[in-house]
């Protein structure tokens, strides 16, 4: 009874609020945006190269807060000491005691007489504390550290490192728990977004092999490197959000926006006893002031129209919102916490108000770029360092929505292309496993690679897509959370100088992080292509086919406008894509299998057809069925011995059902490929369905076998009816084609001779790599080519 | 508890990682009973060493789906046995569950086992709201953590559908215009 009580009385706490505040939001929401026309950047903005000083960095001012800490500083002074003497600098340590009661200060005094003591008569509480002490600290850098942290040895180098570049505002350090078996909620890589009119914050995962600098939102204050100049421009830690909580977000925004930069160094290590210190104050002091604090920040530095807008107007269905939202205490409790969280603002408001008007004419950056720039290791480093050089080796990011394999399916093209610039380049190769299979194909792949990341495909939906803008398939297959977090942190914290994407499953979880980088999608085949030319009978099903290819023409033109270049491996295929998205850049590049590793096979005999693929492909389904049915009986007719033999794997039920019919034989997935071609007279490709380039007729080739294809089959390959192949419409002509190549020996060698040809000139594997490279070091150097858009 | 006459009908209506353990058990404490698994076919070979002294059904209809559940209510089963972890995708094997015809209902969960009966609604029911607020994966298609789901997932199916084709075809449009 009680806890239904609870809830009701919890439901009338949200009902009164969000009403009070509905006035108060939309009041508060003029004033600000208001305030930002006054407010709009002016010239006087403060540019990085404006204020620049030089700046020691073999030297930091160690700065301390400590209350009450004394059993902490035990750990944390030792250790430092430690650190100071690897790195052999000019360094000061300074303990700044917040009125503690302990005997904090007679044991530094005693242990550790080096160390400067700033004593404050009462607990200041953070942001209070450090103000009143900036003054102490006599070098360019300041180092803050909480007192419950214990360092590194190699801990003060790297973060010093970052001020080598002049722009630097702060360097933030790895953080680990010393509870090794807690979750890391906290390492330093941070970031965070507005969603919804709400600001979250968060930690991403660090990879052991990161190294170097990568950018983040916020240096945290207990762990970071700060100039010193530069902070106490800024004033220190804004009094607005004392005692604590959100001043270093702040801090490294405001640095941010007025167009310095905040890094994270991964090897400056430190392990922090999580909240150490704010655990000894009540729960829901602290949870009211971080609510508040929240509120403020977002008011306070986030100046865009949109920020400005979500975080004022949604304010009352969000009190509400994070109340029913959160869990662990009574909807009660938590409906006070969001209510007094949100009143305790009031007070601040015009404090609020001042500063904001006052920083926005300094910022040289908008929020768009600092989100944009503080989740981007890319990005920030195409700001910030030289092109690469342009015949020098390069870093690729490929990621691809599954494992190229070889002899498998038609994902051979990208497993020949990583073969070979893996060659060259250091390559780092993220791919999405299917099933166990792909476990060994994943062994094949990483001696070619300088690194490689197999996840398996989570089947978790991620999105909610109320008014089906997404094709069913990505929506339910691709958009898992847990595999777009770990491809956004790839993607922010990982150095490369281009990055590859692989089929549209990838592409799409990617696109909302992948825009402003060096980026080149590959498309294999457009998605609106194969449902346009899906084979459909009955009406409705047809309605449903036209309501699905406008579905996938309207998300894949958005889709490829996200990249900075969108390749296709026909020119059917890019003129299509090029019409669809006209703002984007698209190219042409065939992929083509290694002919110099490829054996021909010996001229021909017998009266056997072969059909390669991967019989889960709904294109190669269609045809296989199409074929059998339509066409086979139609040759077996002229050409009672003829065999049908399907060599590939994936079947479905459709596909083993095939097998009844009279000379046909289903040979799986073929370890050898060769053997299968040699015993064969012709293959085919009698596809009617799908976009692309037909891998399975370059491969057909370049064995020397000729082949029967529809035109779609052809298509991408620059071939002559009757020279490289027979090109054939409907099932008679076909059945023709096949019966006269089957018969007709003379001919038939000299068509394979001329495909043999045709590959080893135009479609190589080494043709397709070298203008991949090409395409690379062009979006390095920014040039533009005209591509046939 | 086991005997020899007992038949056991068991609905694999979790994810193997949880399921393997709770049929390991099933199958222990009933060696001597005839017992009959619905398992959905995907997961049939993470079982196979527990389902060879099994008779084993796919829990999903090949033909009809009246004669499905004929086959399943033909028998008289002495305990039927689901397995709720919070999964909303295993719902259509759990209503199979309630179709079954037992003497013993039971369902195991996170929290143990209770036997489910139409004379104690009230069970049945506290696990149900403890349900609500305790469940794992997606619900009707939407995100873990979508608050109300059902609402979600109904109006993506209906209004949202509607919608979404007009929008679609009005965008489609556009595009075609201004291409």
């Amino acid at each position: 009874m009680s806890q239904l009580a609870g809830f009701i009385a919890g439901c009338i706490v949200l009902v009164v609020v969000a009403v009070v505040f509905i006035p108060f939001a939309i009041v508060w929401c003029t004033i600000l945006l208001l305030a930002g026309l006054v407010s709009r950047p002016t010239d006087t903005g403060t540019k990085p190269s404006d204020d620049a000083p030089a700046r020691r960095t073999d030297a930091a001012s160690i700065m301390i807060l400590n209350w009450n800490g004394r059993a902490f500083l035990e750990k944390l002074l030792p250790s430092l000491r430690a650190a100071m003497a690897h790195h052999g600098g000019d360094h000061e340590v300074i303990v700044i005691d917040n009125g503690s009661d302990d005997d904090s200060v007679e044991f530094v005094e005693l242990e550790f007489p080096e160390v400067k003591l700033v004593r404050h008569s009462r607990n200041h509480m953070f942001v209070r504390g450090y103000n009143e002490a900036w003054d102490a600290a006599t070098k360019d850098i300041i180092v803050l550290l909480n007192n419950d942290m214990v360092v590194d040895e190699g801990f003060l180098g790297p973060l010093l490192e970052g001020f080598e570049h002049p722009d630097t505002f702060a360097v933030s350090s790895q953080i680990f728990l010393a509870d090794e078996t807690a979750r890391r909620v906290e390492t330093g890589l941070t970031g965070g977004a507005m969603r919804q009119g709400v600001l979250k914050l968060w930690h991403d995962e660090v990879a052991d092999h990161l190294t170097g600098l990568i950018p983040v939102l916020w240096a945290g204050g207990g762990s970071a490197a700060f100039d010193r100049r530069r902070l106490v421009s800024l004033g220190g830690f804004d009094a607005l959000y004392d005692p604590f909580y959100f001043e270093d977000t702040g801090l490294s925004f405001e640095a941010w926006k007025r167009g310095w930069n905040v890094l994270f160094a991964p090897e400056s290590k430190v392990v922090h006893a999580h909240q150490g210190s704010s655990n000894r104050l009540p729960p829901s002091f602290v949870g009211r002031i971080r609510r508040r604090n929240q509120h403020l920040f977002a008011w306070r530095h986030l100046t865009s129209w949109s920020h400005t807008v979500s975080s004022t107007l949604l304010l009352p269905l969000n009190v509400a919102r994070l109340a029913l939202g959160n869990r662990g205490s009574s909807l009660l409790a938590r409906a006070k916490l969001e209510a007094v969280g949100l009143f305790l603002t009031f007070p601040r408001l015009v404090r609020t108000l001042r500063a904001r008007i006052k920083n926005a004419r300094l910022a040289t950056r908008t929020d768009a770029e600092v989100f944009d720039l503080a989740h981007s290791r890319h990005r920030f480093e195409c700001l910030t360092r030289p092109a690469p050089d342009p015949e020098g080796q390069l870093d690729i990011l490929m990621l691809a929505a599954r494992v190229p394999k070889r002899g498998v399916d038609g994902s051979w093209g990208l497993f020949e292309l990583i073969r070979l610039l893996g060659q060259r380049h250091r390559i780092t190769l993220c791919v999405l496993m299917d099933t166990q299979d792909d476990n060994g194909h994943v062994d094949i792949l990483r001696p070619l690679v300088h690194r490689l990341e197999a996840w398996p495909i989570e089947r978790e939906i991620g999105e909610r897509d109320l008014h089906h803008r997404m094709p069913a398939h990505l929506r339910r297959y691709y958009t898992s959370p847990k595999l777009r977090q770990r491809l956004a942190v790839l993607l922010r914290a990982e150095r490369f100088d281009v990055v590859q994407i692989d089929y549209i499953e990838i592409a799409s979880m990617v696109r909302d992080i992948i825009h402003g980088t060096r980026s080149v999608h590959v498309v294999h085949e457009p998605w609106f292509r194969a449902e346009q030319s899906r084979q459909i009978g009955g009406l409705f099903p047809r309605v449903l086919k036209q309501v699905r290819f406008m579905q996938a023409i309207n998300y894949e033109s958005k889709l490829y406008s996200r990249f900075a270049v969108v390749s296709c491996f026909t020119p059917e295929d890019a003129e299509l894509v090029a019409r669809w998205t006209p703002n984007t850049r698209v190219e042409i590049n065939p992929m083509g299998p290694d002919v110099e590793n490829i054996t021909p096979c010996p001229p021909s005999t017998g009266h056997t057809i072969l059909s390669v693929g991967y019989f889960g492909h709904m294109p190669n389904i269609d045809a296989a069925i199409w074929f059998v049915h339509r066409v086979l009986p139609l040759v077996q007719a002229e050409v009672p011995d003829a065999v049908l033999r399907f060599a590939g794997g994936g079947a479905t039920d459709a596909i083993v059902a095939l097998k009844e019919h009279p000379g046909v034989e289903l040979l799986g997935r073929v370890k050898d490929l060769f053997a299968e071609m040699e015993n064969c007279t012709i293959t085919i490709a009698p596809v009617r369905e799908g976009g692309g380039l037909r891998t399975k007729a370059l491969e057909s080739f370049a064995y020397g076998r000729t082949m029967v294809v529809t035109p779609l089959g052809a298509s991408g390959i620059e071939v002559t009816d009757n020279v490289e192949c027979r090109i054939a419409t409907d099932e008679h002509a076909f059945a023709a084609a096949v019966v006269e190549l089957l018969r007709n020996e003379d001919q038939r060698r000299a068509m394979e001779n001329a495909a043999r040809e045709l590959v080893a000139d135009r479609y190589t594997s080494e043709i397709h790599a070298r203008r991949s490279e090409s395409l690379y070091r062009e979006i390095c150097a920014g040039t533009s080519g005209e591509g046939i858009a | 508890m086991s005997s020899r006459d007992q038949q056991v009908v068991v609905f694999l209506s979790a994810p193997p990682e949880q399921a393997r353990g709770e049929l390991e058990a099933i199958v222990r404490d009933h060696a001597e009973s005839r017992v009959t698994v619905y398992v959905r076919d995907s997961h049939r070979h993470e079982y196979e060493d527990l389902l060879a002294k099994c008779f084993v059904h796919s829990d999903k209809p090949k033909g009809s789906k009246r004669a499905f559940i004929r086959e399943l209510r033909g028998h008289l089963y002495d305990e039927a046995i689901a397995l709720d972890f919070g999964q909303w995708s295993f719902f259509p094997s759990r209503i199979l569950f309630f179709l079954a015809r037992s003497q013993v209902k039971s369902v195991r969960t996170e929290r143990g086992i209770f036997e489910f009966s139409l004379l104690k609604p009230t069970t049945l029911l506290g696990h149900f709201i403890y349900r609500i607020k305790h469940r794992s994966g997606s619900v009707g298609g939407m995100p873990h953590g979508t608050p109300f789901p059902f609402l979600f997932a109904l109006y993506r199916k209906t209004f949202g559908l509607l919608f979404g084709v007009a929008w679609c075809t009005l965008e489609y449009g556009w595009r075609r215009v201004t291409r």
